[in-house]
C-alpha cells in the first residue's frame, strides 16, 4: 500500500521581523488555535501526540521541552520535543501515527529570533569545540563562504546566477502576504551588497524572523473524516552527514542527496523533475537553491545556475522553485524553516496560495537543512 | 483571533533581559590529546590511520567515520598542505566590524579532514584553489599543544 499521512490542519502567527506584542508561547498558542480551528480537531481530546521542534539555545532555557505543553493543548498529553528541522518533526509524528500510537499528531516549530540578543555567538558555538572554534574569531557563515567558493569551482557555476536566486526570491516575496524581505532588486544591487563571506553577500544570506507554525496530521482513515482540504505527505526523508567539517564536501549536499532518494523510493517517483508541480528548496543561502536543486536531481549537476537565470525556476516557469520567496524574501525560522516550506507547498496544493498560485498544482517537494554548520537536511514528497 | 484582547501600545511591548553563563571542559580523548602532543612537541600534525578503508583523517581520531572502527595507526604529515576552499570575512563572532579576514579549509594530499584557519596574505585576491600553505607555529616553548599553537597558515 502507497505511503500516505494526511495533513488536516495548518495554522501559523507571527511572520515579522520582531513580535513584541506575544510572547514565543503566545505566538505559539495563536498558531496552535489556527491550526486546530483549521482541521476541526480539539487538541484536548483528539490528538495523541505532540511533537516540537526547538533547540535549547534558540529559545534562552534549558530543557525547552518542558515549556512546550501548555499553549499546544498538551497538558498531561504525550508530547516530545525533537532538536530539529521541522521536516524531522513531521516524520516523527508520520511514525507515530504509522506505528498506531496516534490517529491525530500536532507537529509545532518557531522562532522568536528578535529576542536573541547574539545569534552568531550562538552559530559559532554550534562549531567544534576544539578544533574549529576556538582558534579564530570570525562571522559563523565563514563555511557558507567556503561552500559557495567550492560550489562555484566545481560546478562552473557563474557567480552571478547565485545572485539571481536572491533577485528570484525576493521578488516572489513581494506577492506572498509573509514575505517579509520580498524587495524588487536586480543582480548587480545583489552583488555589491555587503560582503557576508566571500562570494556571499549580504542580500544572499537570508535574515531571521519570528514566527509560530503548528501542523496537524491524521491517518488516512482519520483524515477522511476531517474535511475536505487534506494534503498527503507522500514520502519523506532525512539524513546527517558528519559534524567534522573539515571532512565534508562542501561543494555538494550529499545530505540531500540521501534524504531525497528515501523520499522519493517511498512516493515511487522515478523522474522527480517531470513529476513535480512546484518545490520549496533551502535557500538559506543564494548558493544552497543552486546546490540543493541538483542534489534534489530537479536539475543536472553545475546546470542549475543556467536553469535560474533562464527563467525555468520562476513562478511561470518550468518548475516554479520557492514561488513563496523562500527563506531569502520571507525570512529564515531557525528550526521551523522546514514547516515554513511545508507551509506554502500547503497553501499551492489547496489552492490558497493567492498572487503566487501555481495553476492546478497537484505535486511539490519540500525540503529543509538545518543551516550553519550542520549537513542536515530533510526532503518530504506532498500531494493532493 | 485566539488571543483577544492584545497589547496595542508600543509602549506596553516590555521584556526582560538575561544571560546564560557557561562554562565547560571540553575532553581532548585519546585520540585528541596524541594530536596535541604531536603539536606541541614537534609542530606536527598528526594523522589516524583505519586499518579497514586504509583512509587517514587529521585531526586524529579515534573512530572512521566510514566504517566504524577504531583507528589505531597515526602518521605525521611532513608535506605542506593546500587551499581547499576559502573565504573573506569582515565580522567578528558578535557581529562587530572585523578585517577583512582571510580564512581557509586547509587539506592535505592523500588525507581526510583538515584545518580551518587563518591564512596570511596581504590581497585575499592572490589565494587560489590548491595553494601550497605551511602552517605558523608558535614558539615551542609557548605551544599547549591547542590548535591556538597555529597562528596562521601561509603560502609555501
Amino acid at each position: 500500500m502507497p505511503f500516505q499521512i494526511g495533513i488536516v490542519g495548518v495554522g501559523y502567527a507571527g511572520f515579522d521581523s520582531m513580535t513584541p506584542g506575544l510572547s514565543t508561547r503566545e505566538l505559539m498558542f495563536e498558531a496552535a488555535t489556527r491550526a486546530y480551528e483549521d482541521a476541526g480537531i480539539d487538541p484536548r481530546k483528539d490528538v495523541q501526540s505532540f511533537v516540537c521542534c526547538t533547540e535549547d539555545f534558540w529559545e534562552g532555557i534549558s530543557i525547552t521541552d518542558e515549556y512546550m505543553p501548555d499553549q499546544l493543548g498538551a497538558v498531561l498529553r504525550p508530547l516530545c520535543t525533537i532538536s530539529s528541522d521541522g521536516i524531522i518533526g513531521l516524520a516523527t509524528a508520520c511514525m507515530h501515527i504509522m506505528s498506531g500510537i496516534a490517529d491525530v499528531a500536532v507537529v509545532e516549530s518557531h522562532s522568536k529570533i528578535s529576542d536573541v540578543v547574539n545569534p552568531d555567538e550562538i552559530a559559532s558555538f554550534a562549531y567544534d569545540p576544539v578544533y574549529t572554534h576556538h582558534h579564530f574569531d570570525a562571522d559563523p557563515r565563514f563555511l557558507a563562504g567556503m561552500e559557495m567558493a567550492r560550489y562555484l569551482k566545481e560546478t562552473g557555476t557563474k557567480r552571478e546566477y547565485c545572485a539571481q536566486v536572491a533577485v528570484k526570491n525576493k521578488k516572489n516575496a513581494l506577492s506572498n502576504p509573509r514575505g517579509v524581505h520580498g524587495a524588487n532588486i536586480d543582480k548587480g544591487i545583489v552583488m555589491n551588497s555587503q560582503v557576508a563571506a566571500s562570494p556571499l553577500t549580504e542580500l544572499e544570506s537570508s535574515k531571521g524572523i519570528d514566527a509560530s507554525i503548528v501542523f496537524v496530521l491524521a491517518s488516512a482513515q482519520k483524515a477522511r473524516k476531517l474535511g475536505d482540504h487534506t494534503v498527503w505527505i507522500k514520502g519523506i526523508g532525512w539524513s546527517s552527514d558528519t559534524p567534522v567539517v573539515e571532512d565534508r564536501d562542501l561543494a555538494r549536499a550529499e545530505y540531500v542527496e540521501q534524504a531525497a532518494g528515501r523520499a522519493y523510493k517511498m512516493a515511487n517517483i522515478r523522474s522527480p523533475a517531470s513529476y513535480l508541480d512546484l518545490a520549496e528548496v533551502d535557500d538559506t543561502y543564494s548558493y544552497k537553491e543552486l546546490q540543493s536543486l541538483e542534489a534534489l536531481k530537479l536539475a543536472t549537476k553545475g546546470k542549475a545556475g543556467k536553469m535560474v537565470d533562464a527563467g525555468a525556476f520562476d513562478i511561470d516557469g518550468r518548475l516554479p522553485v520557492n514561488a513563496s520567496g523562500g527563506s531569502l524574501g520571507v525570512g529564515h525560522l531557525l528550526e521551523a524553516t522546514g514547516l515554513h516550506r511545508t507551509l506554502e507547498a500547503v497553501m499551492q496544493l489547496r489552492g490558497q496560495a493567492g498572487r503566487l498560485q501555481v495553476p492546478s498544482a497537484k505535486r511539490a517537494l519540500v525540503q529543509s537543512w538545518r543551516g550553519i554548520p550542520t549537513a542536515t537536511g530533510a526532503v518530504a514528497v506532498l500531494g493532493n | 483571533m485566539p488571543i483577544l484582547e492584545k497589547i496595542s501600545q508600543a509602549s506596553q511591548a516590555r521584556h526582560w533581559t538575561d544571560s546564560i553563563p557557561l562554562e565547560f571542559h571540553y575532553t581532548a580523548g585519546v585520540a585528541g590529546e596524541e594530536f596535541r602532543r604531536e603539536l606541541k612537541r614537534n609542530g606536527r600534525f598528526l594523522a589516524s590511520e583505519c586499518s579497514k578503508c586504509k583512509n587517514s583523517y587529521v585531526p586524529a581520531r579515534m573512530f572512521c567515520p566510514s566504517c566504524f572502527i577504531e583507528m589505531k595507526e597515526t602518521r605525521t604529515l611532513e608535506e605542506p598542505g593546500y587551499v581547499y576552499s576559502y573565504t573573506t570575512v569582515n565580522r567578528n563572532r558578535t557581529g562587530e566590524p572585523n578585517g577583512p579576514v582571510t580564512l581557509a579549509l586547509i587539506r592535505f594530499e592523500g588525507v581526510k579532514g583538515g584545518i580551518v584557519h587563518k591564512l596570511n596574505v596581504s590581497e585575499p585576491s592572490s589565494v587560489t584553489f590548491g595553494m601550497k600553505v605551511v602552517s605558523i607555529l608558535k614558539e615551542a616553548s609557548a605551544r599547549t599543544g591547542a590548535l591556538t599553537d597555529i597562528l596562521a597558515f601561509k603560502p609555501a
